[in-house]
């Protein structure tokens, strides 16, 4: 039954996500091609216009990825689709595990589409090694490749956006639980959530440093962060992240099992 | 086993209680009439066995187990309100009914869709409410089911949308289930139904048998009802 | 077969009269084949429930009965068809003359008056 729920989970999302992957590619292929003809300045503005509808894109595909999950979510269990979601022979479990699924399996991917995006509108050696140089003091305290970095933090962006989305299902979930004000509610209860998670991730890097001396002095200097601390942090909040998940996951699965109440 | 049977059945929204000790008990092969004025808990009661409301308070058992899976394997719903993906073509909802429902025949949906001369092809957005509830019904008598819910399927439809439905759910339903069907339009459906149970504010009035009601009050069970509940 | 019912009274009593006279009257012949209740359900438009009942309520009567397998067949009795044809006879006759002497006809004058009638057919 999951997998025939998530052919609809996805299907319903990517009507809408494919249109904003193309577009974005497309913008992106026409900034590269504007911006690499050289020695004119017509050309050149286009180029520029064209790098700021890409980066648009970019972020619209964002944005309209997570509303969309959080829309989705809130139509098929609260709304009209609500009576036959509900209906199904299926369990809560699995009605859950298809919109968790459903949303990681798509924020990945615009997560790749963007960086794929980023690449053919912007790569070139010069760029290159104007990142490299930037991230080079980091890959040398990891002793490792510019690659895995740039890989790391997508990946921490990734799961950030998943703890975000999945904070923004708990909202909805405890907002219909109230009796008038629904939509209010989700949103409210959403950003809570969302600060908790925050707070929890702030206050595990607090407990870390208690028994970190570098880390420590996040919290009592004014000094930019530096380079050891950044290294505990990423792994801490992979960590944290990781946690807060597998943590909102059950919380949101044992409210739902309690039943839904439906307009 | 009984089919249905609520036990001490409460249900409130705040202080806002809608049902009150409702205990009632649905046999099995029979067509019953849920009758009620608007807001009197007709469509809460539907929605507590459906699982789209949360009991609180009672007990409500479908053959004697807890509302579940195994319960919404057998029940067919019906609800007053249009609730299908309205992006889908017909092709598709159907397609999604055969994914979901074990006992959902295609082949007697695509006939009855033939008869309302329908394009498959169509989605539901482009079509007429009115249509769009006749595709619904189409689909939830498809279902080989032990237990119909139909919530107020003459709502608001012309005599011959009526005809068509009284018709399409009397000639569909299995062999040996009962439907339920809500109503505050009594007079248009009182001669099909075997039985019928009287709701006014959240509590159950009365249950009986249609045949003998109308013997023992020599009238018909629309000015029973309109005597009972004089507006 | 189109059938209009009364809401005030049961509809299994109204099914088993229609029928009665389906059956006296010879639109159903004796030792004819019923159709199943359920199609027979259909056609009136009744619940299949209240067409058993119906059907059960015939059987009692003796106007039709049913052959293991086969299904329910019309009697081939036909006394017992004529007798029930007499009593709807005579009910109609009654009624009739009831209503006649509610407006002040006695049973000779009502008798005579149509008489008077059935000549201008």
């Amino acid at each position: 039954m999951l997998k025939k729920l998530l052919k609809y989970d996805l299907k319903n999302i990517y009507k809408f996500l494919i249109i904003f992957y193309s577009l974005a590619i497309f913008f992106s292929v026409l900034t590269r091609i504007f911006l690499n003809i050289e020695d004119s300045f017509i050309m050149n503005i286009i180029g520029q216009i064209c790098s700021g509808v890409t980066i648009s894109m970019m972020i619209n595909i964002l944005v309209n990825n997570l509303l969309r999950l959080w829309v989705r979510f809130k139509e098929n269990l609260y709304k009209d689709e609500s009576y036959l979601t509900h209906t199904l022979p299926i369990e809560k479990s699995t009605l859950y595990a298809s919109k968790v699924l459903t949303s990681l399996i798509s924020l990945f991917i615009s997560v790749c589409i963007i960086g794929l995006t980023l690449f053919i509108a912007y790569y070139s050696k010069e760029n290159l090694e104007t990142l490299k140089n930037l991230i080079l003091p980091v890959v040398n305290i990891y002793n490792t490749s510019v690659l895995k970095i740039v890989l790391i933090f997508l990946f921490i962006f990734f799961i950030e956006f998943v703890n975000a989305l999945q904070a923004g299902f708990t909202g909805i979930i405890l907002g219909h639980k109230m009796n008038n004000a629904k939509t209010g509610y989700s949103v409210l209860f959403g950003f809570v959530t969302y600060m908790v998670i925050q707070i929890f991730g702030l206050l595990v890097i607090f407990i870390v440093s208690l028994f970190n001396k570098d880390l420590m002095n996040l919290f009592v200097t004014n000094e930019i962060i530096n380079l050891e601390m950044l290294k505990v942090i990423i792994y801490l909040s992979i960590a944290i992240y990781f946690v807060t998940f597998v943590a909102g996951y059950i919380i949101n699965l044992n409210l739902l099992k309690k039943g839904v109440d439906v307009d | 086993m009984d089919l249905v049977k609520c036990i001490n059945v409460n249900k409130s929204f705040g202080n806002k209680q809608i049902l009150k000790n409702v205990n009632l008990t649905i046999p099995r092969g029979k067509i019953i009439g849920l009758l009620g004025k608007n807001g009197t808990g007709k469509t809460t009661l539907i929605k507590l066995i459906n699982d789209l409301l949360t009991i609180s308070s009672g007990e409500i058992l479908i053959n004697g187990e807890k509302i579940g899976i195994n319960s919404k394997k057998i029940i067919s719903y019906l609800p007053e309100r249009t609730y299908l993906d309205k992006s889908m073509t017909i092709d598709q909802v159907i397609e999604y009914f055969q994914d979901f429902y074990d006992n959902f025949d295609t082949k007697k949906a695509r006939k009855l869709l033939k008869d309302l001369s329908l394009d498959t092809t169509l989605k539901l957005a482009k079509m007429s409410k009115g249509m769009q509830e006749k595709v619904q019904l189409v689909l939830v008598m498809s279902r080989k089911a032990d237990l119909y819910i139909l919530d107020e399927p003459l709502g608001g439809v012309d005599p011959a949308t009526r005809d068509y439905i009284l018709d399409t759910i009397l000639t569909n339903f299995n062999d040996g289930a009962s439907v339920i069907i809500s109503t505050h339009l009594i007079a248009d459906i009182e001669r099909i139904l075997d039985e019928v149970i009287f709701i006014d504010n959240g509590q159950i009035i009365l249950q009986s048998d249609t045949d003998l009601l109308r013997t023992k009050e020599n009238s018909s069970i629309d000015d029973i009802f309109r005597r009972m509940f004089k507006c | 077969m189109n059938f209009e019912f009364d809401n005030n009274i049961p509809i299994y009593i109204q099914l088993v009269e229609q029928l009665k006279i389906f059956i006296i009257s010879g639109k159903i012949q004796p030792g004819e084949r019923l159709l199943s209740v359920r199609e027979l359900a259909l056609q009136t438009k009744v619940n299949p429930n209240t067409m058993q009942k119906a059907l059960i309520e015939l059987e009692n009567l003796k106007l039709i009965y049913t052959e293991r397998t086969n299904g329910k067949f019309v009697t081939t009795d036909r006394k017992l068809i004529d007798k029930y044809k007499k009593q709807y006879a005579d009910e109609l006759s009654n009624k009739y003359f009831l209503s006649m002497l509610s407006i002040g006809f006695d049973n000779k004058k009502a008798i005579e008056y149509l008489k008077s009638l059935g000549g201008n057919k």
